[in-house]
This record gives C-alpha cells, structure tokens and sequence, in this order.
C-alpha cells in the first residue's frame, strides 16, 4: 500500500481522469481523500495497492504526473517528490509544495 | 482573485462572432487548411461557418475515415490533424481513431459536437458522454462551457497535442455554444506546450563509459525517434559507433535502410539477426522505444543478459515494463549527441552479427507463377524509393510490408502499429496523398481490412486523390487463419472469406479505376500502371491463400524461438 498525494487543478472531469488512470494501470484505490477547491487546485490523498506484481508505483506516479489537470504528485513516503506540468499555470502564481 | 483564476478571465476585446465562427477562425488563426469531417445535427453551426471559410473541408463517408486520415496527414506534417464530427454516433465512430493515435502518439485535435448544455446529462437525442468516454485515450480533452473561451481552449489543444509526446486531444463543443454570439478574448500564448527536457549529463556519461565496455551491444530504435525529430541524430550515432541495431515496427524508417549494422525488425516477425542479436546482447541501449510485447516476446526472457541505457522523451516510460541501469529522459537528439564511448572493440560481435544477416536474409524465389507477396511488396516499394509512402491495413500484409519494403524515412511507412486497427490502410493512404501530393503513396490493404472501410473509395473518386491501393487478396483473414493453423490444432473458425465480391468491379462501381493481377509476369505492367496513375487506381492481386509470415515466435515465447515456416 502506497499514499499517493496529487494537487489537481480544479477542471471539469479532472478527478475522473485520474482515478480512471490509476485503474486502468494496475492499481486498486483502498482510500480517497479530497479536499475542497482553493485556489484552483484541490488535494487528493489516495491509498493505493497494485493488482500485479510488475506494477510500480513509480511509474505509476509518472504517469499520473503527465496528465494536464496535475499540479503536483508525491508518494508519501518514501518516493522523491516528481513535479508534473509546472507549466500549466501562469510562472510565479503558485509555488510548488514540497508534499513529502 | 488568484493569479490562476485571474488568468481566465481577461476583458474582451474582440468583434462578435458565433462560437462555431470561432472555431473555424482559431483554426485558421493556428495555420490549419484541411479537416476531415461529417456533419450532423449537433455541428450543423460549425458546418454553416465552414462555407466560404479557408478551411479545405474534406468529407469522408464514415467517421472513422476522417480520424484515420487526419492521423496519417499529422504522420506527415508533425502538425495536429483535425477531424470533426456530430454528437452521439459521430463521435463515436471517431472512437477508433482517438485511441489509433493515442497509442502510436499522434497529435492530433478532434471536434466532437455535443448536445446543448441546457440538455447535457438528460439523454438528449444524439447525446453520449463521448468526454467520458475517451478519457482513457486521449492526452487531454475538455468540454467548452463558454464560447468567449473558444480560441484558447483550440489554441491550448494545439499545443499540447504537438509538444512533449505528441497525441490526440478532444474538444467536446455543445451546440447552444457554438450558436451563442460572443466577443472573445486575445488568444494568450499557453502554459500547455512541454518543452523537451535535456538529458542528465551524469547519465550520459555514465551511459557512454557503459557503452565503451560492452562486448555484445545492440541500438534497439522505436517510434519515439521521429516523434523526437532524431532521425539525423540516430543514423550518425550508428555511422560513428557501428553498433548492431534493430528496430521495431514504428521505429523502422529511423536506420538508413541500406546502413551495413542495421538488422531488421525484431519481434515476434523479427527478422532472426535482430532477434538473435537482442537476445544475446549484453547492453541494449534503447532509444524512443517501449519494450512492447510484440517486439519483446515473453518479456522475463527478452534480452536476458543484457543491461539497458533506456532513451525516451516520456520519463514515464522508463522502467515500464523493463527496469533501466541508466535512465535518459528527455530530447533524444541531445541525448544521442551526448553519448561518447570512442572507439568501440566489438569487431567480432559485429561479425557475427553480420554473418547471421546474411545467412538469414529473406529470399524471394518463390516457386510457382502465382504472385508472391514480400516479392510485389518489394519491388513496389524499389519502384518508388525515396518518394515512396505506404498506409497499411492489419494482417499479414501488414507485417510483409514491414519486413519487404524500403523506407527511407519513418514517415514512408504509416501503419497502426499499437491498436492494429484493420480498416486504417485506405482513409490513411487518402490523408496522406493529400498532404504529400508529390509522393508515390500506396495503400497496402487485405480483403478482410478493405471491407472495413471502403467507403472510402467514395472520398477517394470524389476528390480525384491519387491513391494506389494494392489488396492481397488471399481470401481469407490471413493472420487469424495462421494463428489458428499454428496454435488452434488447424481449428480453422470464421476466417474464410470465400464469398468476397469482385473488388476490382466493386472499386469500377466507385468510379475508382481497377484491374486484377492474377500471376507474377503480371507483376511489371502492374506496377508501372500504379505508378503512372494521376488519381485512386486499385490493383486486385490474387494470392496464394496459405502463404504465411515467417519468421514467427510463437506467443508467450522468447524471441529466440522463432518458427521459419
Ligand atoms: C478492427 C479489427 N478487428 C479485428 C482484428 C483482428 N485481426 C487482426 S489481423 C486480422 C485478419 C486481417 O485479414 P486481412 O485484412 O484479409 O489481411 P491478411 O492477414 O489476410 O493479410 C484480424 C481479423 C483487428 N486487428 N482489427
């Protein structure tokens, strides 16, 4: 079981695209946590489990990080914090949260 | 107000348009001149402002032509390919293509109409949650609430369906939208287009000392090369480093055809060399590729000894399926560029190599008059060298084009590599004689493919494209009829096509010209008449009905299991 934290930028359809994303590559999501809205961007907690033993949480976390409606995703512990679509919001609007 | 939420709202400053002028003006505005589309109820707007635009509108007699044919012109251009269609079943049918695109990682922009947003979510007539419904292959799409944000929301789509890996994204744009009269904002430049990363210089180094100690090291390339624009970077690297190479099915085109260490395909219709090599290598340096099952074979087995410098401009493919020694993610051409080994001493290791390649190479003296596929692919593809373009269909064809042609290029050879969509060949060789009116393009299909859309011979007559279809007809689904030959005990169950019409009068009826080729001293005429023709021209061939595609490894094998016959 892994925790996996996620800054969604608040779009219409963003938080099925991720849970769809963390399904659909292996994974079971034990528990959900969603914060409200602020500022845009919105936490998600999530405790997941892989359904096979090729998947990696890793490269699920990469994964997770190049989908447009991500902010920002880390494992908990002990993942090294991977920055998604900087990017996608205006340059010095919001820094990046260091989430480990 | 914050700084994001800010930034969505700027004061209009534009004249009125309707949402649907919007659309057609912010892909003009973006430098697109073709889509391909079918109207219906739902963007009946867009098809009003369409009249008189600049916009060249290419209509297509099934949804999935138009996706299929705007994801060979995006092939071509590395520009997004546009394609447009109604709510509900038009959107629907544009389905297969979404997901053929989003998994060989072709841009690409797909306006899909929708109900009004006053109905959206209460079964309207036509209504499908095709947002909903494509997330899991697009890279991004969105439904447009407001037509002020029409401009943006096309240009952000622009952008990211053509930077970093490159795919489709959909714009799902109510009709009441697309009617509303608005005012619209500056289109402000995005946050969306994703800069290539330059590659670790540590790993680099890393890499290059790992490279300059190997024994047995095979360059195994993939698709992501011409996404990457690493063409050029890669055929240096294999003159500077003589270093025995593969590739799979996207990646061929990327080697220099004719480069003395290039082996050929690996895969489960590998040629030998390749898959020998792989196998016995003790580095891979992967480079634009995704360790696919089709080119691995059982996957615990590929490469066994070997360690793996892993190249991709999508970090999230690393460590996929294969764990890398050395990750390199980001611009493959500075990454090739950056890689230094000197002087390699693996002069025995290429030899042999070599000599497997010559040993092993494919011959072509059938015996007999009848017409031998790899044979016709082969020489059609000499005919036409280095203007030569091929759209296939899925199937044995597909995999003789791969193994038989030449390309000169990755964009010679347009195939649906990662759905193995059947039906792609013909409304993609249309897409792409219509972007390279130039080229020699050819569309390799077989008599099952065809049939899945051939329509499409109605878009080829009507806009006089100079498309050559050659259908191997073999009377059957040929590759399901040599898996079940293989590996269903010759259980042989609805693969027999025996019932096919004349294709060749079918295409006449089209108004599309056509001849059949019955025997192989058929075969020079037959490819001069291709070659000569100015618009769509059809070529029946008859085939021998239990050729099959050699080598094979047999699923759930490693790749050093390869059947020859
Ligand atoms: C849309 C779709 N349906 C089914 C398949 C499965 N399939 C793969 S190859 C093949 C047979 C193709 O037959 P044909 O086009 O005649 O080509 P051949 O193998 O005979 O060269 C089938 C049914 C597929 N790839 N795509």
């Amino acid at each position: 079981m892994t925790i996996i934290q996620i800054d969604m930028i608040e779009r219409e359809g963003a938080l099925q695209r991720i849970i769809g994303l963390i399904e659909r590559r292996g994974f079971s999501i034990q528990t959900l946590d969603k914060s409200a809205p602020m500022q845009g961007l919105t936490t998600l907690k999530l405790e997941v489990a892989a359904r096979g033993s090729l998947r990696t949480v890793d490269v699920l976390v990469r994964q997770i990080a190049r989908l447009f409606d991500v902010y920002a995703v880390s494992t908990l512990q002990p993942m090294p914090h991977v920055m998604a679509h900087q990017t996608a919001l205006p340059p010095g609007s919001l820094s990046c949260r260091t989430l480990a | 107000m914050t700084a994001l939420s800010a930034s969505l709202t700027p004061t209009t400053t534009s004249a009125t348009k309707t949402g649907a002028q919007w659309v057609v003006w912010a892909l003009e505005q973006r430098g697109v001149t073709r889509i391909f589309g079918y109207p219906g109820g739902a963007v009946m707007p867009i098809y009003d402002a369409l009249v008189g635009s600049e916009l060249e509108h290419i209509l297509v007699r099934h949804e999935q032509g138009a996706s299929f044919a705007a994801d060979a012109q995006a092939r071509l251009t590395k520009k997004a390919g546009v394609c447009l269609a109604t709510s509900g079943p038009g959107a629907t049918n544009l389905l297969t293509g979404i997901a053929n695109a989003f998994m060989d990682s072709v841009p690409m922009v797909i306006l899909t109409g929708q109900v009004p947003t006053g109905v959206m979510g209460t079964d309207a007539f036509q209504e499908v949650d095709i947002f909903g419904m494509s997330l899991p292959v697009v890279k991004h799409s969105m439904i447009v609430r407001d037509a002020a944000r029409i401009p943006q929301t096309i240009h952000e789509a622009f952008d990211i369906a053509e930077s970093g890996r490159p795919g489709p994204v959909l714009i799902d744009l109510p009709k009441d939208i697309l009617q509303a009269s608005v005012a619209t904002y500056p289109i402000e430049p995005s946050h969306f287009a994703q800069p290539l990363r330059a590659p670790d210089l540590e790993a680099l180094a890393e890499a290059s000392a790992m490279i300059k100690a190997a024994r047995r090291p095979v360059f195994y390339m993939g698709g992501g090369i011409a996404l990457g624009g690493a063409v050029e970077a890669v055929r240096a690297f294999m003159a500077q480093t003589g270093i025995p190479s593969v590739a799979t099915l996207k990646g061929l085109g990327a080697p220099d055809p004719d480069a003395p260490h290039f082996l050929g395909m690996l895969g489960m219709h590998g040629t030998r060399a390749a898959n020998m090599a792989v196998q016995e290598s003790d580095l891979l340096i992967c480079c634009g590729a995704r360790f696919d099952d089709r080119a691995t074979g059982r996957l615990d087995g590929f490469a066994p000894d070997a360690r793996v410098i892993h190249m991709d401009g999508d970090p999230s493919e690393i460590g996929k399926l294969r764990v890398a020694d050395i990750a390199l993610a980001g611009d493959l051409k500075a990454g090739l560029k950056g890689l230094k080994p000197g002087y390699l001493a693996i002069q025995d290791w290429r030899q042999t190599c070599q000599e497997r390649k010559a040993k092993h190479a494919f011959s072509y003296d059938a015996p007999g008059n009848g017409v031998y596929a790899p044979a016709l692919l082969k020489q059609i593809s000499e005919a036409a060298g280095d203007d030569f373009i091929v759209a296939c269909d899925v199937g044995q064809h597909q995999m003789w084009v791969a193994q038989h042609c030449r390309f000169p290029r990755p964009e010679a050879h347009l195939t649906s590599a990662g759905l193995g969509a059947m039906g792609y060949g013909l409304p993609a060789g249309l897409g792409a004689a219509l972007t390279a009116p130039d080229a020699k393009v050819f569309t390799v299909s077989g008599d099952g493919s065809i049939m899945m859309n051939i329509q499409e011979l109605a878009t080829a007559r009507r806009y006089n494209i100079p498309i050559r279809i050659v259908l191997l007809d073999n009377g059957s689904l040929g590759l399901v009829r040599q898996w079940q030959e293989y590996f269903f005990d010759r259980n042989f169950s609805e693969i027999d096509l025996y019932d096919n019409p004349d294709f060749a009068e079918v295409a006449r009826a089209f108004g599309v010209e056509a001849f059949s080729v019955h025997s192989r001293d058929q075969i020079p005429a037959a490819i001069e008449r291709l070659m000569a023709a100015k618009g769509p021209i059809l070529a029946h061939v008859l085939i021998d009905p239990n050729e099959n595609v050699w080598p094979l490894v047999p699923p759930g094998a490693t790749n050093t299991q390869m059947m020859e016959h």
